[in-house]
Parts: C-alpha cells; sequence; structure tokens
C-alpha cells in the first residue's frame, strides 16, 4: 500500500513530459520496451520513497537521479537479462504503453541515434543539462560525482561525440535523399516515355 | 549556476549550436496527454488485492531464487570445478638437497687435509673416488647436502675454492617429484590442529588430538596428563623426534592449539638442522645463547631462564621454551620445542 500517491502524482505532474522524454533518450537503442520498464521502475521506487523524501521542492533532481540510477542498473543488468526467462515484474501489473504513442520525427531520430552513440554517463548527462535543464552543480548530484570538473569535462566530451555524429547522420540522410529524389525522377522519365 | 566562464569560453559554442535544432525539437514535443494513463494505473496499484510490495523475506528469497537460476546453476558449477580442481593431484619438484662435485690433485695433500677439516663435510654422505687421467692421478669428491640453504650452499662452495688445487668444482641441485592433491600441495609445509577439550575425558582427548595429528601427517607427538595446584588439568604436547626422523612427513613444522575450559595450550614446532643451529659439543649455556640469538632472529624474545635444556642418551639435545601468560580468564602456555642433534 502506497501512501501519499495524490501527492507523488501532483508533484510529477509538472515534470513527468521531461521524465518521459528523458528515459525514452537513455534508452532509444535499446527497445521501447526498455523505456517503459525504465520509466516503470522509476515510478515505482519513487512511489515507495516519496514520504521520505523530506524536501519535497527537490522533486525533480531527486526524480531524476532515480531515473538515472535505474538506468545504470538496467544497463549492469542487461547481461544477466539475456538468461532469466521470467519477468521480474510478475508481482504487480505492467504499466499501460505510453512510449508506443510517441511518435518519431525525423530529426528526433537523428539526434536519438546520435546519443544512442555515447556511452551510458554521458548520454544521462548531456540529457539532464540540455533537456531536463539541470545545471552543473545538480547533475554532479545526480551522477554522484565529486567534482564539478568530472562533469563539466564529461558534458564537453558528450557534445564533441554529440557533434560528430550529428553531422555523420545528416550526411548520410542527405545522400540517401538524393539517391530516392534521383530513383523517382528516373522512373518519372520512363513512365512519359512509355505514354509517348 | 548553468555553466563558469570557463566553459563557457570553450569551444563548446561550436557543438551547442550543432545540436540546437534538435534540442529544440525534443524540448517541444509534448507527452502529457498520457499522464493521465500513469495517473490511472499508479491509483490502481493500491487497490491490485494481489499486489503486495511489501514481500515477506522467504517470499523475497524464493524470488530471487526463482529468477536467479541461471546465476545459481552458474555458481554451482563454478564451485564444483574449483573443488574438483584442488582435488587434481599436482605434480611438485621439491628440492631436497644438493650434490656438490669436485676434484683435488692426489699429490695435493694440503688440500686433502683441508678439504677433510671442513666442519661441514658430512663423511657419511660423501664419496671419494680415485681417478686417472693421463700420468696424474685425481681424486673426484661426490657430497650430498641434504636440506641446505642455497646461502649456505655458496658458502660451503666460496670455501672450497679458497683452496688451491681444488678443480672444476660443480653444485646439482636434487629435486623430487611428489604427487599430492592441490590443497594439499598448498599446506604441504605448514599444518595447524585446533582441539577443544573442554567437555572431554583424557582418553577422548587422546584419541581426538591422535587422529587429527594423524591426518596431517604427524605422528611424533606424545600427549600427557597432569594436574596443576588447583587441580584443573593440564594437557602437556610434546613433539618427538623431530630430528633425523626417516619418515618425512613427521618432520614438519605445524600449530597445535588445545583450549580446555580456561585453560589453553598452544604449541607451535620448528625444526632446525645442524646446519643452521649447530649445537653439537657446547654446553648448556653456549646452547641457550645459541637459541636466544637465533629466536631473536624471528622476533621472540627468550630470556635464558625461560629455556629448559634436556639431553639423552643418544646425544640429542631438547630445549624447551614455555611461556605462561596468566590472566583472570584464561591461562595461556605457548611452548616451542626444539630437538636438535
Amino acid at each position: 500500500m502506497y501512501r501519499d500517491t495524490d501527492l507523488f502524482l501532483e508533484h510529477l505532474r509538472p515534470h513527468y513530459n521531461d521524465a518521459v522524454k528523458y528515459c525514452r533518450a537513455l534508452t532509444f537503442r535499446i527497445s521501447i520496451e526498455d523505456a517503459e520498464d525504465l520509466f516503470q521502475q522509476s515510478v515505482l521506487k519513487g512511489l515507495e520513497n516519496f514520504p521520505k523524501l523530506k524536501e519535497k521542492e527537490k522533486f525533480k533532481s531527486w526524480l531524476f537521479k532515480i531515473i538515472t540510477n535505474e538506468f545504470i542498473n538496467q544497463t549492469r543488468k542487461a547481461f544477466w537479462k539475456r538468461f532469466i526467462p521470467i519477468d521480474e515484474n510478475t508481482n504487480h501489473s505492467r504499466m499501460p504503453e505510453i512510449f508506443h504513442e510517441i511518435e518519431q520525427t525525423e530529426k528526433n531520430n537523428i539526434l536519438y541515434h546520435a546519443l544512442g552513440m555515447l556511452n551510458s554517463k554521458e548520454r544521462a548527462c548531456i540529457l539532464l543539462f540540455e533537456l531536463a535543464d539541470f545545471s552543473i552543480e545538480e547533475i554532479k548530484k545526480i551522477q554522484n560525482e565529486k567534482s564539478l570538473s568530472a562533469v563539466k569535462s564529461r558534458l564537453s566530451r558528450a557534445r564533441g561525440k554529440l557533434k560528430e555524429q550529428i553531422i555523420k547522420l545528416e550526411a548520410s540522410q542527405e545522400i540517401r535523399y538524393k539517391k530516392i529524389s534521383s530513383q523517382n525522377l528516373g522512373d518519372l522519365e520512363n513512365e512519359t516515355l512509355k505514354l509517348i | 549556476m548553468k555553466l563558469s566562464n570557463l566553459f563557457k569560453n570553450s569551444n563548446m559554442n561550436d557543438n551547442l549550436n550543432t545540436g540546437k535544432k534538435y534540442w529544440q525539437e525534443l524540448k517541444n514535443r509534448n507527452h502529457e496527454n498520457t499522464f493521465s494513463k500513469v495517473e490511472n494505473w499508479v491509483n490502481n496499484l493500491n487497490s491490485e488485492k494481489t499486489y503486495n510490495f511489501k514481500l515477506n523475506r522467504i517470499q523475497n528469497m524464493k524470488n530471487y531464487f526463482s529468477i536467479n537460476k541461471f546465476k545459481l546453476v552458474y555458481s554451482i558449477l563454478l564451485l564444483a570445478v574449483v573443488f574438483a580442481a584442488c582435488n587434481v593431484p599436482v605434480t611438485q619438484n621439491e628440492l631436497i638437497g644438493n650434490a656438490i662435485n669436485w676434484k683435488v690433485s692426489k699429490q695435493s695433500t694440503e688440500a686433502i687435509d683441508r678439504i677433510n677439516s671442513l666442519p661441514w663435510i658430512d663423511k657419511s654422505k660423501l664419496s671419494v673416488v680415485e681417478q686417472t687421467e693421463g700420468d696424474k692421478t685425481f681424486l673426484d669428491y661426490n657430497l650430498v647436502l641434504e636440506a641446505k640453504s642455497q646461502e649456505d650452499v655458496q658458502k660451503y662452495m666460496q670455501q672450497l675454492q679458497e683452496i688451491k688445487d681444488i678443480a672444476a668444482i660443480q653444485i646439482f641441485p636434487l629435486n623430487q617429484t611428489t604427487k599430492r592433491p592441490l590443497y594439499a600441495a598448498a599446506l604441504h609445509s605448514f599444518f595447524r590442529v585446533d582441539v577443544d577439550a573442554t567437555h572431554m575425558s583424557d582418553a577422548e582427548v587422546n584419541a581426538e588430538l591422535d587422529r587429527q595429528l594423524k591426518e596431517a601427517g604427524i605422528e611424533a607427538v606424545t600427549i600427557d596428563f597432569k594436574k596443576n595446584a588447583q587441580g584443573e588439568r593440564m594437557i602437556e604436547i610434546h613433539p618427538t623426534g623431530i630430528i633425523g626422523m626417516e619418515d618425512e612427513t613427521k618432520n614438519k613444522d605445524f600449530e597445535l592449539t588445545v583450549k580446555d575450559g580456561n585453560n589453553e595450550q598452544f604449541v607451535k614446532t620448528r625444526h632446525k638442522n645442524d646446519a643452521s643451529l649447530n649445537l653439537e659439543g657446547k654446553t648448556d649455556d653456549e646452547i641457550k645463547k645459541a637459541i636466544i640469538e637465533d629466536m631473536k632472529k624471528n622476533g621472540n624474545v627468550v630470556k635464558p631462564e625461560d629455556l629448559k635444556i634436556e639431553r639423552d642418551a643418544e646425544g640429542h639435545v631438547k630445549v624447551e621454551f614455555t611461556k605462561v601468560n596468566d590472566s583472570k580468564e584464561r591461562k595461556m602456555e605457548n611452548k616451542i620445542e626444539l630437538k636438535v642433534k
């Protein structure tokens, strides 16, 4: 039995959008199911520990810390998950599918793919900064880092890699687009000749 | 604090601009329409009859084992492999000694005399063969040095080299190949025996000690039972036959601890051969001095009055060192026995 469910939901509502996007972006390379698992586990953990949260105004960073830790745990468990046939979450009902409804635009796909090329800590770091608008100090606490410089250098590395990946992905998409266009032109020519 | 000045001034601004449109696109996306689904799900969690978040410990354990059954199988297999590996006989090459070979001209009486006067040469382990090469006659010496350290062997070799007319000094290590399980190989040089004799009769203690020592391959121990002034039983353990035993297993270092009520006896044996501790022909005082010096090297401070020296008819010297720590709770007797020839 969870206490303070209503209060928890009240606190969750303003950060729900960012939390969902954060979960999806973290697990984009894996699967939608992993994003759902991550979000569900984080909500359950948050719900369980919510009464222990004394400073409710720090709810956002607290929630994102839970998500980040769950994501790291999920990454570590990935190896054993291959051998475990039973669903670990059989003792409660599954969360409704929310991520299937998220429609990916082309631009988002490029960003998600580029983020997928970063390692898990870098990915979490840049998402916390860019998407969730956390400060370096807050990210330091969320990622359990000892110094600000560690977060700064991680962020800097992540930005560099992300830029590189986005440029590569944009270039490859441009080539694909040109190929499709020339193929379509060729088809049109053939059709015209047939008609003549 | 969003970014430090240092961070802002870095070349990261370039990287920042590259992904800006994508970040903006991602930020503008709105998934709040799905919040109601999550809200319903969270509210339903409390009403689910089957759901029990606080599972009891046994249930948690059962779940853990059922979920992690593959991990358990791997762990058991790993333990089985380790157990099997420990029992697989391993072959060990043990250095049991060294053989020294040298030649000397038969005419060089001075060298032969000096060789004969060397104290470390055991005549029973020395063979001398006469050889003739052309018109010269040589004496070919072969000496077996058992259980000597490399340092000693080098020292002896140096002494031989100092004698003129000695030629072709050679050292051959003597190895023995033995097979024993891995764990026994690891424990080969050291055994520890612990016995709690608190509620045991004399006969039971004797049988238990005998069994444990025999299992450890140690037979040369005698056990005596005495009563002290308070009428408490005192168990005395005497290592015997330490030096010169034919059976190698009787010549091991071991530690033995016997707990009997408030008393505890601790026996630690150390084996000394005549090279590292030569007590032959020495008086009791000289022996004590040598033992004190030797034990000092091993970090033990021993006073002459702590040492008890006994000699038997065959010329063996037994040195007993007993230190008794008496406290209110416990009486501990530390005994180190050395038997040397």
